[in-house]
C-alpha cells in the first residue's frame, strides 16, 4: 500500500517511433496556462509551470493527449487528483490539455499505453500492523530509520528483503541477538587526533573522507571526517554496532513485525503467533 | 530499488579558496547578518545607518552573483565578511561578501520524487552551517570548507512527503527545524545538537492523547491532522523560549471530518527550549478550513506601556489579521487587520475568535478574501526601533473556493479537500504600509501596482528595502512610504533583502529570480502587465553607495 503513493509517480509512458508531433495552437496553450495556474498549479498541487508540488510534476512527462484529457475530466480514483468536468468548458479543457502537451516539448503520441503501477503484493491484517510499526517514527527503536523494506526505509542497517524467506524464528533471533551484518556494515572505532572517539556503522571511505553512522541517537548522525584529522581507524569486529531495544515493543508487535518482514517472500506464511518466535534473550 | 537513495548524497563539496578575505579586524554591531531574520526576535532590521534618505538614491551594484539555478528566494548569511547563500536544489555558496568572490561551492544529490522547494535559509554556530535539505535531512557544514560534518534524517522524505521549514534558528547551542508539506500527516518541531546532530527533542503541532487540547479532534484525526511549521521561528533567549507559528489542518479545505478547533494548527505556539514541552498556545484560526496560516514570522518587541516593559509578540496571520500576545504568557493583547479585502469574518472577539467566520463546504462556492495565498504568505514583516513601526505587506487577493467531497486518505496522502480560482479583489489594491505594532494604526500606505511578493528589510538609516514582480528593487522611505530608489534586476523579486557591513562600508543585498507562489500569480491576475514580467533568473545583487575617487571628495 505505501508503494502506491501517487498514481503518476510509477506511470511510464514509451515514445512511438512513427507519431507525427502533434499540432501547436500557441493560443490555446497561453489560454491553458492562465487556466492551470489559477486551478492546477494553486492550492500547491502541480506547482508553477507544472513542476510538481505536492502533486507529481507533469514537465516533460509525454502523457498521451487522451490520457490528460481523460485525467481533467474524469480525475484519477484513489488519488487527489479530482475531476473537473463541469468546471470548465469544454474549450478550457481542450486549452488545460493544450498547455499540459506543452510541458513536454519533445511531444507526444497517441498510441502509447501506460504501464500498470509495479504492483506489491497484499498484506494480511496483522502484516499491517507490523508495517505501520515498522514505519512508525515516533517509536524509539523505529526500524525504518536504519533499515529499508518493500522499497521504503533507510540505508544504514541491511535492505531486509533479504530475510524475507528465512524461517519466523531466525528473523525474530536476528533483531533479538542485533546480528551484525559485519561485510557490509562493518562496525568502526574513529578515534580523531584530539582524542574524540566515534563508533558506528561504516559508510564509505573517500580519499579525504571517511563516513559513519553515529548509532548512540535517534535517528541515527552520519558524520564526516576529514582524514587529516583521523589518528586512528580500527574495526571492531564481532561487535554489533547497534542493540535493538526490544522493551517498548509486546510480543504481538514483534509478530506483527516478523510477519510483515516475512511479506516478501513468495510463499508468504499464514499468521505467526507470538509463541513461535522463540525468546527476547 | 529505491532503497538507500535517501542517504546516497554523494555530496561534493568543491573548495576553492580556504583562506578567509581580509576584513576589517573589529566587528561592529549590524556588521553580520547571522541569522535568517538578522536577530533571533524575527525583526529583519538592521543597526546600519551609512545608507539613508539622504544618500540612498546614489546607491548601486558592487556585484553579482548568478548561482546557476532557477528562481532565488534565498536569505543570505553574512558572519565576518562571509556570505552564505542557499541556491534552489541544495546548491550552497560561501562569497567574500565585499567583492562576490565565490569561496566555496557544495552541491547534493537531487532526490526523487515529490518533494517540495529547496529551504530559503541557514543558521551558523560553532563554526557549523545548518541547512534543511530537499530530501529532509538536517545537515551540518564546515563554514570555512563547506565540508559535511554531520547529517541526520529528520524523517523519510517518501513517507511524509515532507520537506524542512523555509529556515532553521539557533536557541543556543540548539539547531530548531521545522517541517513543510500539505499532507496527511502530523507536523512538528524538531531540535538537534548544534555541535552533535543528536535529536534532542520533538514537539508536535497536533495534540495527541495526553497532550492538552486533544479533546479538539475526533477519533485519530490527530494523526493525520497537518500542522506543518512551513517558515521560520524566533527565540528569546531571556525566556528560553522558542515562538513558531503553526500551519493549516488536513484536509486543508474540508473541515467535516475533523469537528472541533484542531489545536494546535493555525496557532502560535511557545515551547521551552531545554525541554520540547508546550508552554502555551494561542490558536488563531480554529477548525480551519481556508488555510488560514499561522506561518508567518513571530515577531519579538518590548513595548513601553505605562511606565512598564511589556515583552509582546506581533503576529501576522494568512487571514488578514495581526495578533498581537503577550510572549511570556500567551494572553491576548489585540488583535487587528493588515489587511483592507477581508470578508471571511465579522471581526475578532476579546478571545481572540473570529465572529461568525466563513466555513468552505461542498459544492457551495464562495467569494472569500483573503484567498488561501494569504494576505500574505512567506515575504516576511520588518520591525524598525528605531521608528517604532512594523512594515507589513498585503496581496489584496480573493478566491472563489469550494470544498470537495472527502476521500478516504491515509499517512502522506494529498488531501487538499476543495477547489478553488483565485481573482483580484474588486474593490481593494495591494500595498505595503507602516503599523503601530500594538494598536493596529496605519501610519502610511504605499499601494503597489501589483501583490508584492518580496519579504521587507528595515534599516536603521529609516528605510525599507524589498523588490517587485517585475524585477525592480526598491527603497522606501520608512516614515511617509514614499520610494526613494529603484534598481531593474531583470528578475522577479521573491527573495529577502539583508543589509550587512565590511571594512565600515555597509551593502544592501537582495535575490533576484522570482520562487513564490503568489509571485506566480501576477501574470495570470494581471493580464494587461503580463508582458513585463520578466523569466525567472537566479541571481544576488548587492549594492552599496559609490566609494569616493582616490583624492575625492566622499
Amino acid at each position: 500500500m505505501r508503494a502506491a503513493l501517487m498514481l503518476g509517480a510509477g506511470l511510464t509512458v514509451a515514445a512511438s517511433a512513427f507519431a507525427a508531433p502533434p499540432a501547436v495552437d500557441a493560443g490555446a496553450v497561453a489560454a491553458g496556462g492562465n487556466l492551470f495556474t489559477i486551478s492546477c498549479s494553486s492550492s500547491y498541487c502541480h506547482g508553477s509551470g507544472g513542476v510538481g508540488a505536492r502533486g507529481p510534476s507533469l514537465q516533460n512527462r509525454d502523457f498521451p493527449l487522451d490520457y490528460v484529457r481523460t485525467t481533467i475530466l474524469q480525475g484519477r480514483p484513489g488519488t487527489p487528483m479530482p475531476s473537473f468536468k463541469g468546471t470548465f468548458r469544454p474549450d478550457e479543457i481542450a486549452a488545460l490539455v493544450a498547455f499540459v502537451q506543452s510541458l513536454s516539448p519533445g511531444g507526444a503520441a497517441a498510441s502509447e499505453e501506460a504501464a500498470p503501477i509495479a504492483a506489491a503484493g497484499p498484506l494480511s491484517q496483522q502484516a499491517t500492523l507490523g508495517s505501520d510499526i515498522f514505519f512508525d517514527a515516533s517509536r524509539h527503536g523505529y526500524c525504518a530509520g536504519c533499515h529499508s523494506f518493500r522499497g521504503e526505509g533507510g540505508p544504514v542497517g541491511p535492505d531486509l528483503a533479504l530475510v524475507s524467506s528465512e524461517s519466523a524464528a531466525d528473523i525474530f533471533h536476528s533483531i533479538a541477538a542485533s546480528l551484525p551484518d559485519e561485510k557490509r556494515f562493518p562496525a568502526i572505532k574513529v578515534t580523531l587526533r584530539g582524542g574524540t572517539t566515534y563508533t558506528g556503522v561504516k559508510r564509505d571511505e573517500r580519499p579525504d573522507t571517511v563516513r559513519l553512522y553515529d548509532l548512540s541517537s535517534v535517528p541515527p548522525v552520519l558524520r564526516s571526517f576529514a582524514k587529516v584529522d583521523i589518528a586512528k581507524l580500527e574495526p571492531l569486529a564481532g561487535k554489533p554496532a547497534y542493540r535493538h531495544d526490544l522493551s517498548a515493543y509486546t510480543d504481538a508487535d514483534l509478530a506483527a513485525l516478523v510477519d510483515y518482514l516475512k511479506s516478501g517472500a513468495a510463499n508468504a506464511p499464514a499468521e505467526i503467533k507470538p509463541g513461535e518466535l522463540g525468546p527476547r534473550r | 530499488m529505491r532503497a538507500g537513495r535517501t542517504l546516497r548524497a554523494a555530496a561534493a563539496s568543491i573548495l576553492l579558496l580556504a583562506t578567509r578575505p581580509a576584513v576589517a579586524q573589529d566587528r561592529a554591531p549590524g556588521d553580520d547578518w547571522p541569522n535568517f531574520f538578522g536577530n533571533t526576535q524575527a525583526w529583519s532590521y538592521s543597526p546600519l545607518d551609512q545608507v539613508d534618505r539622504g544618500n540612498v538614491a546614489r546607491l548601486a551594484p558592487v556585484w553579482a552573483f548568478s548561482t546557476g539555478e532557477k528562481g532565488l528566494s534565498a536569505t543570505p548569511l553574512v558572519v565576518d565578511g562571509v556570505m552564505y547563500l542557499a541556491a534552489p536544489r541544495d546548491h550552497l555558496f560561501a562569497l567574500d561578501a565585499a567583492s562576490g568572490r565565490l569561496i566555496w561551492s557544495h552541491a547534493r544529490e537531487i532526490p526523487q520524487g515529490q518533494v517540495g522547494a529547496s529551504s530559503t535559509g541557514l543558521s551558523m554556530a560553532f563554526g557549523l552551517l545548518f541547512f534543511g535539505t530537499m530530501d529532509n535531512h538536517l545537515i551540518a557544514l564546515d563554514a570555512k570548507t563547506g565540508r559535511e560534518v554531520w547529517d541526520v534524517e529528520i524523517e523519510d522524505y517518501r513517507l511524509c512527503k515532507c520537506t524542512t521549514s523555509f529556515g532553521t534558528i539557533l536557541a543556543k547551542d540548539k539547531v530548531i527545524v521545522g517541517v513543510r508539506g500539505d499532507v496527511a500527516h502530523r507536523g512538528y518541531i524538531d531540535a538537534y545538537d548544534a555541535k552533535t546532530g543528536k535529536r534532542l527533542w520533538r514537539f508536535f503541532t497536533v495534540a495527541g492523547p495526553g497532550d492538552p487540547g486533544n479533546a479538539t479532534w475526533s477519533g485519530d484525526q490527530w494523526k493525520f491532522g497537518g500542522g506543518s511549521t512551513w517558515y521560520n521561528g524566533s527565540y528569546d533567549p531571556d525566556l528560553d523560549l522558542v515562538y513558531w507559528g503553526v500551519g493549516n489542518p488536513q484536509p486543508m479545505m474540508f473541515a467535516g471530518n475533523r469537528p472541533g478547533d484542531n489545536l494546535y494548527t493555525d496557532s502560535v505556539v511557545a515551547i521551552d527550549a531545554a525541554t520540547g514541552k508546550l508552554r502555551w498556545h494561542f490558536q488563531e484560526t480554529p477548525h480551519d478550513s481556508l488555510d488560514y496560516d499561522s506561518a508567518p514570522e513571530p515577531v519579538l518587541i518590548d513595548v513601553d506601556r505605562g511606565g512598564t516593559t511589556q515583552k509582546l509578540l506581533v503576529h501576522a496571520n494568512k487571514s488578514g489579521f495581526t495578533y498581537v500576545l503577550d510572549r511570556a504568557t500567551g494572553k491576548l493583547i489585540g488583535a487587528w487587520p493588515h489587511a483592507d479585502a477581508i470578508t471571511w469574518t465579522k471581526g475578532i472577539d476579546k478571545d481572540g475568535r473570529p465572529i461568525d467566520p466563513l466555513q468552505n463546504e461542498p459544492g457551495v462556492e464562495k467569494l472569500v478574501c483573503p484567498s488561501v495565498y494569504g494576505s500574505r504568505a512567506a515575504n516576511h514583516s520588518a520591525y524598525s526601533p528605531r521608528t517604532g513601526w512594523w512594515y507589513n505587506t498585503s496581496f489584496e487577493v480573493c478566491a472563489k473556493m469550494r470544498a470537495a467531497p472527502l476521500m478516504p486518505f491515509k499517512e502522506g496522502d494529498f488531501v487538499v479537500g476543495g477547489f478553488l480560482a483565485p481573482e483580484r479583489s474588486q474593490t481593494t489594491k495591494p500595498f505595503i504600509a507602516a503599523f503601530d505594532p500594538v494598536t493596529g494604526k496605519r501610519e502610511w500606505t504605499h499601494q503597489t501596482e501589483v501583490l508584492n511578493a518580496s519579504p521587507l528589510l528595515a534599516t536603521a538609516g529609516n528605510l525599507i528595502f524589498g523588490g517587485d514582480p517585475f524585477g525592480l528593487a526598491w527603497a522606501l522611505d520608512a516614515r511617509t512610504g514614499a520610494q526613494l530608489w529603484s534598481f531593474p534586476t531583470g528578475g522577479g523579486i521573491s527573495a529577502a533583502p539583508i543589509s550587512y557591513a565590511v571594512g565600515g562600508r555597509q551593502f544592501i543585498a537582495i535575490g533576484s529570480g522570482m520562487s513564490s507562489p503568489p509571485g506566480a500569480l501576477v501574470p495570470v491576475l494581471w493580464p494587461e502587465l503580463k508582458d513585463r514580467v520578466p523569466p525567472v533568473g537566479s541571481t544576488l545583487f548587492v549594492f552599496a553607495l559609490p566609494q569616493p575617487a582616490q583624492g575625492g571628495k566622499p
